[in-house]
């Protein structure tokens, strides 16, 4: 190859991830101040840092909702982001997403049954059953898809996954006709909704991301080797079930910790590594940081969006990247070249 | 292996049983005498056994026979035993379509309802047939384009139902696979499309069974593939958008009634299709049945039941598919 | 002899004139009653009344007559204590969005109340039943709900009795909105844990609220009746007097309790935040309800 050719893709790559973080930094920007009760504006973000007055409610409305707000949307961003080219990297198959393990449906379920006071579950507190759900869902999933076993079938994890969701997903839909009273809030959180982030929820955020972050970077070499296949990876000396349950793990911690704090925020975990394969190339080393700000990216805004569809008043985040999302991913999975 | 006509006789036993049964238990206990007589001649009880529990059960029979068929023709079509309407977005399609009509006209006549759910069965099945078309996507892939399409349903159904909270109750009611308030009024528009398509899916099955053999082997007999397929698939889609329609989604039906009668009559269609309309028929009237009956007056909805059933089946169906 | 035949034509004509009344009675008592679902004519008094909403239930209290049947949710502790000292005991027919039509049949009854926002989809299968009456009572505001009670009373022959209790009923609200004269703003919200939903002047307690004369803190007019509110908005609505009815142990409150920004909304400083019974406050929209409510209201106002 070129040095010329060298400059040109290495300024392509910078190019976008420029554009990214430029995107990622304005709706990050633009979501601390839009849309509030108390008329925020730039000034008061500015007086915010250059002069900070405790005792001025604008700029404690900046520091303890909308600040937290933001941080939590980048970092779920980020992490549904790697847990999607997790995924996608161990099925081999650039359509699945952590959907697909019934994290999502396993902790709606739990929220659901402690809702109507089922009771063992009413004294826990509510992170923890979600938490609980989540695993529950994602566990259930890889051992009956027979993610334990030596040879990983996709469609067969799959379909698993399929069964698992649809079981759980029944079984909200029936609390939520016997819980009428509380179906409305149920419905609410149901579709992702980041209105009630605050400081707590952005340390209990955090530190796990961090871990499970960390875990995900140490697979990008195994899961680079284990694009060639099974046979053929374990031939190089890669260790296949070790590799798979890292990913497992590090998928089944990012997602569950986003959908306890957040509910469920669909197709961020789908469409952030197809965007990122698009704009950089297969290297997991590159997609797998790079689908985290691509997922930050379309967290952030569309959280900015969700505030404008009614003025005034919250529409769950996960109804917009669900709307924004579909189109694009028909359109990507038509684009795809068959397999 | 049965022979045939017996198997036949018996299951249609059981569903009269069963029929039986799902007339004399309710929230109000009837005896035998008293139940024929009502039947015959109306009385006291008139209300509960004709105008409530026969439509019910009638229903409850339809629709199962409806989505069996449905998912059998599905997997003949899709040549994989492990796909579903319901799994594939359809039911999905059908469901937003018929939910968009029930938020923006609550005073619609529950005639439309099936015509609507058509629409949206049939656009999401075109959405899925093209891509199959044109890619020729392994299962696994077309498996998921399904999930993304179903969930893309789902989420514009909570979006219908989040700007219109008032509605939410009545239409998760209707979107769970319930036959609670289903009478008579709801079986007109659902017997004719049964009448025409269940046999006409006979008509199809001796086809099926020949593009079971693969599409080369099949034109060489002298099946026209392309047409079947459309048909197959078409009369598949308008089956499962009008049990949808009437009952919202009853989960699985589609997908474990073929299997189950798989494994009592082998592969071959013109045996499948009566016995998996049957198997179809008696897994959703005993789901209906359980579900009015295990807490009184409380009713769960239908697709809980069967979703719970029929999940773990599905999952020792896994374990023991061999053709991955 | 001619005071014999006298006697006679006086018992015929006695006679003729009370068949005559007799009929004008029975026509009289042939009630035409127009509803949500149409019109509905009951040709005898009701006796067993099934009703499936819990303002009906308080209706009924009022005008003295106790219903058979309550659509309460397998739950008879939601029906709030005044009106259940008012009435005997009932039976269960289920859930209010998903009432047991078997065990509405089976009770027999001669009159079924059903809520326009909820059985407009089994109206038909209810007048098979009995004659059903479909009026208001999802989303009904205060004064929507004594024109249903007076629809009510009027398919129960009791108008007389339920308009004089009406009548002590705006005396007792007239004499406690003029106990009050406050002019703070009150506020009612329901609390879960995953949200706070505030109920506008639209709602029932919105209403009662208003109708005493207190001051909404909601800025313009909003169209819905229950409005789900998140910090931020809570900050800016910033009500005198907050009154929450709580449906879970832990609810977003003892959250947002321990945000920095909690000691600027003005209740928290004045500590005029109270928790009252989401069963009387959110669920019970009746009369008595709405005078258990308006009681309570003044007893607080006035400290």
């Amino acid at each position: 190859m070129s040095t010329a050719t060298v400059r040109i893709i290495n300024s392509r790559y910078w190019a976008s991830g420029t554009v990214m973080a430029l995107l990622l930094m304005a709706a990050f920007v633009f979501s601390l101040i839009s849309q509030s009760q108390f008329g925020l504006s730039f000034d008061d973000l500015w007086l915010t840092l250059s002069a900070p007055d405790p005792a001025s409610l604008n700029q404690q409305v900046i520091l303890s909702l909308r600040l937290p707000r933001s941080l939590v949307a980048c970092l779920i961003g980020v992490n549904l982001g790697i847990a999607g080219a997790l995924m996608q990297g161990l099925t081999r198959n650039p359509l699945a997403s952590p959907t697909l393990f019934a994290i999502n449906s396993g902790a709606a379920c739990l929220m659901a049954l402690s809702s109507i006071g089922l009771g063992l579950f009413s004294d826990l507190p509510i992170e923890l059953i979600t938490f609980i759900g989540a695993f529950i869902g994602g566990s259930l999933v890889l051992w009956l898809g027979g993610g334990l076993s030596s040879q990983l079938n996709p469609l067969r994890l799959i379909l698993a996954g399929i069964a698992i969701n649809a079981l759980f997903s029944s079984f909200t839909r029936a609390v939520l006709i016997i819980a009428d009273d509380k179906a409305y809030s149920l419905l609410h959180w149901l579709s992702g909704s980041l209105s009630e982030i605050d400081w707590a929820s952005w340390s209990q955020l955090w530190p796990v991301s961090l871990v499970a972050m960390v875990l995900a970077l140490t697979t990008c070499r195994g899961l680079n080797l284990a694009s060639l296949g099974d046979q053929s990876a374990a031939s190089l000396g890669l260790n296949v079930l070790n590799l798979r349950l890292r990913v497992c793990c590090a998928i089944l911690v990012l997602t569950a910790i986003s959908v306890t704090l957040a509910g469920p925020i669909v197709f961020v975990g789908l469409i952030a590594p197809h965007i990122c394969r698009r704009l950089f190339n297969h290297n997991h080393f590159l997609v797998v940081p790079l689908s985290g700000l691509i997922g930050a990216c379309i967290v952030s805004v569309a959280d900015l969006l969700s505030r404008f569809v009614v003025p005034q008043a919250e529409t769950p985040v996960g109804i917009i990247t669900a709307l924004i999302g579909t189109p694009i991913f028909i359109y990507l999975a038509l684009k795809e070249p068959a397999s | 292996m049965k022979p045939y006509p017996i198997l036949l006789s018996s299951l249609l036993a059981l569903l009269l049983l069963l029929s039986g049964v799902s007339l004399l238990f309710g929230a109000e206990q009837i005896s035998i005498d008293n139940l024929v007589a009502t039947l015959w001649q109306g009385g006291d009880l008139d209300f509960i056994v004709n105008q409530y529990r026969l439509p019910r059960l009638l229903i409850a029979v339809l629709v199962g026979i409806g989505l069996a068929v449905s998912g059998l023709l599905t997997q003949a079509v899709i040549r994989n035993p492990l796909a579903s309407p319901d799994l594939m977005g359809i039911s999905g399609g059908a469901g937003f379509a018929a939910c968009l009509l029930l938020l923006v006209w609550p005073q619609i006549g529950s005639v439309w309802l099936p015509l609507a759910a058509l629409v949206g069965g049939f656009s999401a099945a075109a959405i899925i047939w093209l891509l199959n078309r044109w890619h020729q996507p392994s299962p696994a892939r077309l498996a998921l384009v399904g999930i993304a399409i179903s969930a893309f349903f789902t989420s514009c159904i909570d979006f219908l139902l989040v700007l219109n909270p008032v509605e939410v109750n009545s239409a998760m009611v209707w979107l769970t696979g319930s036959l609670w308030g289903r009478n008579w009024d709801y079986i007109w528009p659902l017997l004719p499309w049964l009448l025409i398509l269940v046999p006409f899916s006979l008509y199809l099955a001796w086809s099926l069974d020949l593009l079971a053999l693969g599409d080369e082997s099949a034109n060489a007999l002298g099946v026209n593939t392309e047409r079947l397929q459309i048909s197959a698939l078409f009369t598949a889609v308008a089956l499962a958008s009008v049990s949808v329609a009437v009952c919202g989604t009853i989960a699985f039906v589609g997908l474990l009634a073929p299997h189950a009668a798989r494994l009592l009559v082998g592969f071959r269609h013109q045996l499948l299709v009566p016995v998996t309309a049957l198997i179809g028929a008696l897994l959703v009237l005993s789901a209906d049945t359980l579900a009015r009956n295990l807490a009184p007056p409380m009713e769960l909805p239908a697709g809980v039941l069967t979703a719970t059933l029929g999940a773990p089946y599905f999952i020792f169906l896994l374990s023991r598919y061999k053709g991955w | 002899m001619v005071v014999i035949v006298c006697k006679r034509v006086g018992y015929f004509i006695a006679l003729i004139s009370m068949s005559f009344l007799a009929a004008f009675a029975a026509v009289a008592a042939e009630v035409v009653i127009k509803h949500d679902g149409g019109q509905t004519t009951l040709t005898t008094t009701p006796q067993r009344v099934v009703v499936l909403g819990y303002s009906f239930v308080d209706a009924l209290a009022v005008a003295g007559v106790s219903p058979i049947g309550i659509a309460d949710e397998g739950d008879k502790s939601r029906v709030i204590a005044r009106v259940r000292a008012k009435i005997g005991d009932w039976q269960s027919v289920g859930s209010r969005y998903q009432p047991s039509l078997e065990a509405i049949s089976s009770l027999k009854p001669d009159l079924i109340i059903a809520d326009t926002g909820r059985h407009q989809s089994i109206y038909q299968d209810l007048s098979r039943i009995a004659p059903t009456l479909l009026l208001k009572n999802r989303g009904v505001s205060y004064q929507e709900n004594i024109a249903v009670m007076r629809v009510i009373a009027r398919a129960l022959n009791k108008t007389e009795q339920v308009s004089a209790r009406l009548q002590r009923h705006h005396a007792l609200i007239k004499s406690l909105k003029a106990q009050i004269k406050s002019e703070a703003s009150v506020q009612f919200a329901i609390l879960t844990d995953k949200g706070m939903w505030l109920h506008s002047p639209k709602s029932y307690a919105g209403s009662v609220l208003k109708a005493l004369g207190l001051a909404s803190p909601i800025a313009g007019s909003p169209k819905q009746s229950y409005l789900q509110t998140s910090f931020e908005q809570l900050l800016k609505t910033n009500p005198d007097w907050l009154l929450v009815g709580k449906y879970s142990e832990v609810t977003v409150l003892d959250k947002w309790q321990t945000s920095p920004l909690w000691r600027m909304l003005s209740v928290a400083k004045t500590k005029q935040l109270v928790t009252v019974s989401p069963m009387l406050w959110s669920l019970a929209t009746g009369m008595l309800a709405a005078e258990q409510m308006a009681e309570e209201i003044t007893q607080l106002l006035k400290e």
